[in-house]
């Protein structure tokens, strides 16, 4: 017999929804997908809310059963990258553009190409805003795993965005930001 | 070539950076040691126009005093590979490229945060929260 689903626990469910989306997104290869990951992660949450520890990482909590669920999805169908219609394909040699910022779809693109080990990384870590500590818990794996697994796919993600191919003379943007030491 | 090499000899010697033929000595034991890198008995060189113009300026360079087994091959090693310069600091590569790479981490973390927030902007859809209402109320008349 299920546990009744608390209201606090619903509400809190309410508000990560937008950051499970985005997760199921990085993940996923398209918006229909990413959507079926999040709803079938709903249902096992709510399935076995007794599970959850109140007071512990609810993120967390979600973002493993979404992620769980998604490589289990991808043995079973053992899917390959899907570009039905070229669009990947035309854009494989992106280059950054003259101010040194890059088009955001060419990102996207880019994006997508990674591996999803790498994807989910650089989601949890760099966009998320995980610590380290907990996206290592999320993925099962170690912390220095992790870090290794971003630089990876930072790297990864430079050579397709062809950022290392130029060296612009400066980003007066982004050298502005303050870089969180995350990604 | 040879001329003008042995021009250049000549205008080096007369200055004294050159280690000169010592007078009087006997040509045949000269002829004797006149090989590649080797060294004459008391310490004199005898330079050879085969060693070429780039090998006898080093050895010009080096006061004759210096010269010996022991200093020889690191002295020369510094000037015979000049694309391996001496380390004096071994994070100065790393450092020539951390500004590119300081750049296009933040300009990946800020895309990232883009995307991110675009889809985290979209309104969520309403299956999503009936289908929350539906379960959370199976799950309150189960209990």
């Amino acid at each position: 017999m299920s546990a009744a689903v608390p209201a606090a626990f619903k509400a809190e469910l309410i508000d990560l929804l937008p950051s499970l989306r985005a997760f199921a997104r990085s993940l996923a290869h398209n918006p229909a997908q990413a959507d079926d990951l999040v709803q079938d992660t709903l249902v096992k949450a709510l399935a076995n809310v007794e599970r959850f520890e109140p007071g512990t990482n609810l993120r967390a909590w979600l973002f493993t059963i979404l992620r769980n669920h998604y490589y289990s999805q991808l043995r079973k169908a053992k899917r390959e990258v899907e570009d039905a219609d070229g669009r990947l394909a035309a854009r494989l040699s992106v280059r950054p553009e003259q101010d040194g910022s890059v088009d955001l779809e060419d990102f996207k693109v880019a994006f997508q190409q990674l591996q999803p080990d790498h994807r989910e990384v650089l989601t949890l870590v760099g966009a998320s805003g995980c610590s380290y500590e907990e996206a290592a818990e999320i993925c099962g794996c170690a912390v220095g795993t992790i870090k290794s697994r971003v630089n990876r796919a930072r790297r990864r993600l430079s050579e397709l965005l062809g950022l290392d191919k130029d060296d612009p003379a400066g980003f007066p943007e982004t050298v502005a930001l303050q870089d969180t030491a995350s990604v | 070539m040879a001329v003008r090499f042995s021009v250049v000899l000549g205008v080096l010697g007369s200055h004294g950076i050159l280690p000169s033929r010592r007078s009087g000595t006997n040509v045949s034991s000269e002829k004797k040691f006149r090989r590649p890198g080797t060294r004459l008995k008391g310490g004199r060189w005898q330079l050879s126009e085969i060693h070429g113009l780039g090998l006898g300026l080093a050895q010009a360079c080096l006061p004759s005093r210096r010269i010996g087994k022991k200093r020889w091959k690191s002295d020369m090693e510094s000037l015979v590979h000049p694309t391996k310069p001496p380390r004096r600091d071994g994070k100065a590569g790393k450092a020539s490229k951390s500004g590119s790479s300081t750049a296009n981490k933040a300009l990946i973390t800020r895309n990232l945060r883009l995307v991110y927030d675009e889809i985290a902007g979209e309104q969520i859809p309403d299956r999503m929260i009936e289908l929350l209402n539906e379960l959370g109320a199976k799950e309150g008349k189960g209990s």
